[in-house]
């Protein structure tokens, strides 16, 4: 199960017009900074629901998408399962 | 680069159509709904509560496009999700396909808001190619939109429409001049665009069945029994149809304009029927002046408790744009046609034969009253541009709120197919 996770985001904005996300404020206590960009393509989230760019990202050694629909940032946060 | 056929220069024309389009976003947007029935509706609180959009397993239980939201819940009882329609989401998931179609053409006319036309003439030559570009296209919307889409390919617009129904969901279909005959002719005639139910029982009265028949029953006889309409069928039938896909921008001609509306409640006299016509008219009124129109034909449509549809129009001695004058053509049209045998459900006022010509003046028309009468509804725009539509109401208008409690010019809920022959 997932969950769409809309969070704040500290990104820099490349004179090309590429935005490049640095850093996911997860929570107000946890932040998560980006360690690697691998692409940026327009994509739809199936997991959670959602259109726009993807991005395929590198945090520590966990590959993982952050999306940024319209002006909002969202990821596909994994849900514990109860059964 | 264009293909060839017996020396002719042939076009090459996509038409794509999103399957089960609101239905479809709305379960992207909501995954836990994906394995359900579900069905897109309208406010029910208003009394649009109709099925507009049912994705694949709705359609399983029988379930259609307009029925009531009760009608669907009997064929379906155990588990049918509702959802309310969300047009600004679909307009922007919309904008989002279409936006990908343009980086394959500047031809690309809509049809509808997840339906649209494509000519790639001039980046595929033959049909294998044109097979692939439409591959192509549909694998990306999967990705990028995270939708399935259904696409007719072939040489006019009206085969490439064909296509797009012959495999659904999530298929490319291809119709050539070489085995249209195969493909198309055995189709039942009402599978051919502009074949609704009217002309369907006039063509099988005359025992044409099948587009091939139709195509063998030549253009004169087609013709005879359906006036120009007829001419036009042959050509489909056949193939020749050869309008344009129109380019990216371009304006389409309006031939009418018009607003309806399914009311709070049902109509039961003469007052609240002229209270609704006269807000529907000033809207198309304010909409013509918008786009400087004139018109020299009103019509009224009316619609009862018992679902019973009506539509009656009249001439106007002269155009106009006045919606004093819309109101009380559709007002006066209402009365001579209809005898209240049941309560009325929804009401519709649209204007037809358009001509950017004002008012000729003659004898017979009190030109500096209709010049008054023409400043006064300006100013009612404008009053209504700046503080809204609400501020200023006719009188006629103001005894029943709820009856009353629409704002025609609210786009929220405006998406219209348009005229695809030009």
């Amino acid at each position: 199960m997932f969950n769409k996770k809309i969070v704040s985001v500290t990104a820099k904005f490349l004179t090309t017009g590429y935005i490049m996300p640095l850093i996911i404020h997860y929570s107000d206590d946890k932040d998560y900074f980006i360690d690697k960009v691998y692409s940026c393509k327009n994509c739809a989230s199936l997991k959670v629901g959602g259109i726009g760019k993807r991005y395929d990202i590198r945090i520590g050694n966990k590959r993982t998408f952050l999306y940024l629909e319209d002006s909002i940032w969202f990821v596909e946060e994994k849900m514990e399962s109860n059964n | 680069m264009f293909c060839m056929i017996v020396g002719v220069v042939m076009r090459i024309i996509f038409h794509s159509d999103l399957n089960n389009f609101y239905a479809s976003v709305e379960c992207l947007y909501n995954p836990s709904i994906r394995n359900d029935a579900v069905v897109v509706v309208g406010d029910a609180e208003k009394r649009h509560g109709i099925v507009l959009a049912k994705n694949g397993l709705a359609k399983k239980y029988g379930i259609k496009t307009g029925d009531t939201i009760w009608e669907a819940q009997q064929k379906c009882p155990t588990k049918l999700t509702k959802v309310v329609a969300r047009f600004d989401l679909y307009r922007k998931v919309s904008k989002i396909v279409k936006d990908i179609y343009r980086e394959y053409s500047d031809r690309v006319e809509s049809f509808g808001i997840d339906e649209a036309w494509i000519d790639v003439s001039e980046r595929v030559s033959n049909f294998e190619d044109a097979y692939n570009l439409a591959e192509e296209i549909r694998k990306r919307i999967i990705t990028e939109v995270g939708l399935t889409v259904s696409i007719g390919v072939s040489f006019n617009k009206i085969f490439a429409k064909l296509g797009s129904d012959l495999k659904k969901p999530n298929a490319v279909s291809v119709i050539t001049p070489t085995n249209f005959k195969q493909v198309v002719w055995p189709l039942k005639c009402e599978d051919l665009l502009m074949v609704g139910h009217s002309t369907k029982a006039k063509l099988i009265k005359n025992n044409i069945k099948t587009i091939g028949d139709i195509a063998r029953a030549g253009k004169n006889f087609l013709k005879q029994i359906l006036g120009k309409n007829g001419e036009k069928l042959f050509d489909f039938a056949t193939g020749k149809e050869c309008s344009e896909v129109q380019k990216v921008g371009q304006h389409d001609e309006i031939k009418s304009i018009g607003n309806s509306t399914t009311c709070a409640r049902n109509l039961t006299n003469i007052n609240e029927v002229r209270a609704v016509l006269y807000v529907l008219a000033e809207s198309v009124a304010n909409r013509m002046r918008e786009v400087n129109l004139w018109a020299s034909c009103v019509a009224v449509s009316f619609k009862t408790e018992q679902l019973e549809t009506f539509e009656r129009q009249q001439k106007l001695d002269y155009p106009t744009n006045l919606a004093e004058v819309i109101g009380h053509v559709a007002l006066d049209l209402f009365k001579c046609n209809y005898n209240w045998e049941y309560q009325i459900r929804s009401l519709g006022v649209r204007v037809l034969n358009l001509c950017d010509e004002p008012l000729q003046y003659n004898i017979f028309n009190d030109a500096q009253t209709i010049l008054k009468k023409d400043k006064l509804e300006r100013i009612v725009d404008s009053l209504r541009g700046r503080f809204g539509y609400g501020v200023i109401r006719r009188a006629c208008i103001l005894k029943d709120d709820m009856l009353v409690d629409l704002n025609p010019q609210d786009a929220s809920h405006k998406i219209h197919p348009k005229s695809f022959i030009y």
